[in-house]
Parts: structure tokens; C-alpha cells; sequence
């Protein structure tokens, strides 16, 4: 079994946090990935613990967006908040959903979660424009499970 | 006009450069290879079953725990949905097998079972170490064990019984003595070195003595670097291929 840090390789991860800081330029909003081992039953209450556990709740706006991939279950979540949520028109989260699932089925992850930063980066830079003293208010690095101990 | 005939050169060196990043760019072609799901089974077209899945599993775990041996299966869809610049299953498959870097580093020990549904192709790739030696045993394996499955669409049971026919033709003559060659001849200096310090000892040469004792405990620790190094605890250990293996189509 691939360790949670071995997942991407570096080259990888990097293209992940050049597609969240080039969102992140055009947006007061926040995106980030958390890679989790196992999802349980409930895959969207796990979602919201991490989404609270990261402090993506502390946006002033509440415009964070989290991708949470599950490896071992091959399941992956997306979770905007309560700001971004209201305003992004219906279907929207499906669609950045097959857009993502449709890469992730042919095992281009990169790929998948690059598209599906720039369409949420899309979204947030039309309804959340960049402010000029805009700050950075969460890590952009990707956020790896810690193995070992029961979550 | 020395000045005027540098600045020319300048701007056709810097033609030059962007040539070579753009060619760089369009040769590497639009699309992404697919990456790696799990150390033995990337099953991206959904094609195995999960007991056969399991089974394959279980069996290259097995293989890599006794020889050395790192193989895998990959299934995909077709080639066209990644769109690499790859126009045939050999040279997709060979690029995807060094991009993963499948194998050890040293013994080039990798195999990939590439299988592509849509194309109805599927290639053996092996990885530098085997030489071309294995590549009719490898054919056998593509035509006889799994294309026949593969023609009456039960692609689960075509990728078992092939991974059966790579574990058996890849084990039965190389690899453990070629992966351990190293080792073994390390060990036996150690030996060597250890009787010719006591010989020396007894023979009230101390100082020859001690002097072969140490040379034997730096052997030993450059066999316990050795042990270590090509032992990843997951991933791949970055083997490459130059193309070696069989293909085949049904």
C-alpha cells in the first residue's frame, strides 16, 4: 500500500499548488486538498470534520472549498462553504464533480483535481474578486492525513 | 558592426532555445500519463473483478517478497484518453513504465501487464534487466493465456492467468541470482577477510590481522547499505525499460 505522502510525487504537487495559488489570485476565497486514508459510512461527515478540523471555517467571507480524496475506498468529496455555496448557480457542485470523477476514473489525479480547482477558482473569482489587501488566510499546501492513529 | 553581428547571434541562439522549450512542450504532447493507484493493480478501465483483483494482489506481493520482482497490471480505457503523444501500445506503454519507474534501480526487474481495452491491445513490458531473452516467453503469455480470454470478452480472467504466465516465466530461470549477485560476492569477501585476519593473528602478524578484520566490517556495513537501498517500503524503485517485452491484439 502507497503511503498518504508517497501519493503524488513532487512534480505533482506541485502542479496542484500552482493551480490553487493561481485561483487563489484571482479570488478572495480559499481552495485546498486533505488526503485521507478511509472514508467510513457517512463519506460527507468526514468531509465536514476535516473542512472544521483545517479551520476552513474561519474565512471572514466563508469561501473555502475542500477536496478530500479517500485512497483506499476510491472515493473523493468536495465541500464548499455556507458563502460560496449560496451563490454558485444549482448543479454546479455535480459538475465540477464528473469533472473531476471522469479524470480520477482514469487514474489522472492531477489532472482531475487541477481541472476542478480552476473551475471552483472560476467560480469564487466571479463572485468573491481578488481584494487588494487580500491575505492569505489558510496554507495552500495539501494536508495529509496522519497515519497510524484511529481518526 | 562586431556589436550588431553579436546581437544577431544572441537573438538566434535565444530562436534556438524556444525552439527547443516549445518542441519540448508539444513532444510531451497535451495530456498526462495515469498515475499510480496502488503498488500492484490500477485497474482504470474497471474490467477485474474484485477477487481476481485480489488475487493478482496477493500474488505480486508474494513475487516482489521472494524475488525482488516489482510487477503490476494496468488497465485503461484506450490510449487516446490520455492523450500522450503516444501513437501505438508499445511506446505508450514503455513511457509509462519509466515514468513510474517500475522495477529496482539496479537489477531493471519491473514488469507492466498493460492492458487497453477500447484499442483491444494489450503489451508485456519488461523492464532493461531481462534482455530481449524473455521476450518469446513473454509472447507466448500475450497469445496464448490472455488474448484467447480476451476474444471472448472476459478481460478479469485474461489479465489472471496472464499475471500467472509472467510469474511463472520471470521466476523460473533469472532474477534471484542476478539481484543478489552483489551480495553474495560481498558475503563471501567478509568470509574470506575474516579467516585471513585469524590466519594472520595466529601466524603473530596482529597487525595484518586487525587490518583485515576492519576491511571485513566495512564489507559488512556496505552490505547492510545495500540490503537497505533497494528496499522501498512503497512506490516503485525506479527501474526503466527500453522497450523489451511482446504485445499482442484481439
Amino acid at each position: 500500500m502507497k503511503t498518504l505522502k508517497g501519493f503524488f510525487t513532487p512534480n505533482d504537487e506541485k502542479r496542484i499548488l500552482t493551480a490553487i495559488c493561481e485561483a487563489e489570485s484571482r479570488t478572495s476565497g480559499e481552495i485546498r486538498v486533505r488526503i485521507e486514508r478511509k472514508a467510513g459510512k457517512d463519506t460527507m461527515a468526514l468531509t465536514r470534520k476535516a473542512f472544521e478540523s483545517l479551520g476552513m471555517r474561519n474565512t471572514a467571507l466563508h469561501n473555502g472549498t475542500l477536496f478530500v480524496l479517500f485512497l483506499e475506498n476510491k472515493k473523493f468529496a468536495i465541500l464548499g462553504d455556507d458563502g460560496i455555496n449560496k451563490k454558485v448557480p444549482d448543479g454546479f457542485w455535480n459538475k465540477v464533480k464528473d469533472t473531476v470523477q471522469e479524470h480520477f476514473r482514469k487514474g489522472l489525479f492531477t489532472a482531475g483535481l487541477v481541472e476542478g480547482i480552476k473551475d471552483i477558482g472560476a467560480q469564487l473569482a466571479m463572485f468573491f474578486p481578488h481584494q487588494r489587501q487580500d491575505k492569505n488566510e489558510l496554507p495552500d499546501a495539501i494536508s495529509y492525513a496522519t497515519e497510524g492513529k484511529p481518526e | 558592426m562586431k556589436q550588431r553581428l553579436l546581437s544577431r547571434a544572441a537573438i538566434l541562439y535565444l530562436t534556438v532555445i524556444c525552439a527547443i522549450f516549445s518542441s519540448a512542450i508539444i513532444a510531451r504532447g497535451q495530456g498526462s500519463y495515469p498515475e499510480p493507484a496502488d503498488d500492484y493493480v490500477n485497474d482504470f478501465a474497471q474490467v477485474l473483478n474484485a477477487p481476481d483483483a485480489e488475487q493478482i494482489r496477493t500474488m505480486f506481493k508474494n513475487l516482489e517478497y521472494q524475488t525482488g520482482i516489482e510487477a503490476v497490471v494496468v488497465t485503461i480505457p484506450s490510449i487516446n484518453a490520455y492523450q500522450t503523444a503516444d501513437a501505438s501500445i508499445e511506446s505508450f506503454t514503455t513511457n509509462l513504465f519509466n515514468t513510474w519507474g517500475i522495477g529496482h534501480k539496479r537489477a531493471n526487474n519491473g514488469v507492466l501487464i498493460l492492458v487497453s481495452v477500447e484499442d483491444r491491445k494489450c503489451r508485456i513490458e519488461l523492464g532493461a534487466g531481462y534482455g530481449s531473452a524473455y521476450d518469446a516467453a513473454m509472447k507466448q503469455v500475450v497469445d496464448g493465456l490472455m488474448v484467447p480470454y480476451f476474444k471472448t470478452g472476459d478481460y478479469s480472467r485474461g489479465i489472471l492467468e496472464g499475471a500467472r504466465g509472467v510469474i511463472e516465466n520471470t521466476t523460473k530461470k533469472i532474477s534471484w541470482f542476478a539481484f543478489y549477485k552483489w551480495h553474495i560476492i560481498i558475503g563471501v569477501l567478509i568470509i574470506v577477510c575474516i579467516f585471513a585476519g585469524i590466519s594472520c593473528i595466529r601466524s603473530g602478524n596482529t597487525g595484518w590481522g586487525w587490518a583485515f578484520f576492519g576491511i571485513a566490517a566495512m564489507l559488512f556495513l556496505f552490505l547492510l547499505k545495500l540490503l537497505t537501498m533497494g528496499k522501498s517500503s512503497s512506490g516503485f524503485g525506479g527501474g526503466s525499460s527500453f522497450g523489451g517485452g511482446a504485445s499482442g491484439s484481439w
